[in-house]
């Protein structure tokens, strides 16, 4: 019945834990996992900088970091013989995540679930929660 | 394995019996412990019109059996595939008893059904979110 995974990624803890437990469970139940990881757009406060070049550092410096995550979170899944598709997608969090679901037709997208993450209103993951197209899990 | 004890929010409607089938099958490939918990309805408030208290037991009896029933459709559909699970039918607020019966059977997996028919996720499921003491898995 689940037969693709999908996982938010980023370099906080919470998401670490949903990418060991999306790993376990693609193993598990022999399915196929998908790492996503969304580059949020450029701070505002770079529109006040005199030259495009801190601006550009940023980003470069984001997706290289990023890049290195993804890499760490494949030998993490390789120790297990999983095998996963990574993307790095700019964008819009929400949107982003929910797209790349809606693309992938994942049938369970995991992501991290801070404390009281979702009774505020706004925050990623419940908003990701109530547009996903697919069921969802959350990790504590 | 990563999920010991998969604990289901049970009770007659669609969204219950979705979350019970990928609930079955996590549990097969897990081969984790599975407890169906449902919560039964607080009597109407109609009820305190009447003259005499015995249509409210009449009704309480009513539900308590409606709910038996379908614990026992689900341990058989649950024996079907081959996976035993235990039953909890409790009476009170439905969060804080979904919470409680998480907590006191050390549940790492809260399995909760949501509608499909709106992207709102109903006010339960999220307080259940907010509160819940371990992951959990949200099924359209």
């Amino acid at each position: 019945m689940i037969h693709k995974i999908m996982v938010a990624y980023d370099e906080s803890a919470e998401a670490g834990r949903a990418l060991q437990a999306s790993i376990e469970l693609a193993k598990t139940l022999g399915a196929e996992l998908t790492v996503v990881t969304v580059l949020e757009p450029l701070p505002g406060y770079y529109s006040f900088a005199a030259s495009v070049v801190p601006a550009w550092n940023w980003t470069e410096e984001k997706r290289v970091r990023y890049r290195a995550l993804q890499a760490g979170a494949r030998q993490q899944a390789n120790a297990l013989g999983v095998v996963f598709d990574a993307e790095l997608i700019n964008g819009d969090e929400v949107n982003t995540i929910v797209e790349c679901a809606k693309r992938h037709h994942s049938d369970l997208l995991v992501l991290e679930m801070r404390k009281h993450s979702w009774l505020m209103a706004g925050h990623t993951s419940q908003d990701v929660a109530e547009r996903a197209p697919c069921a969802v899990l959350g990790i504590k | 394995m990563i999920f010991h004890k998969i604990v289901v929010v049970y009770d007659d409607s669609s969204e219950a019996d979705r979350a019970l089938d990928v609930a079955i099958e996590l549990t097969r490939a897990l081969r984790a412990e599975l407890l169906i918990v449902t919560v039964l309805e607080p009597l109407p408030n109609y009820f305190s019109w009447d003259v005499s208290p015995l249509p409210a037991k009449q009704w309480i009896e009513r539900t308590r059996t409606k709910h038996t029933l379908h614990q026992t459709a689900a341990r058989q559909k649950a024996n079907a595939a081959g996976v035993s699970l235990d039953t909890e039918l409790v009476d009170g607020d439905e969060v804080d008893r979904i919470i409680e019966s998480a907590k006191k059977n050390h549940a790492d997996l809260l399995v909760v059904g949501l509608r499909q028919d709106t992207l709102l996720i109903e006010q339960p499921a999220k307080k259940i979110a907010a509160r819940s003491p371990c992951a959990l898995l949200g099924v359209r």
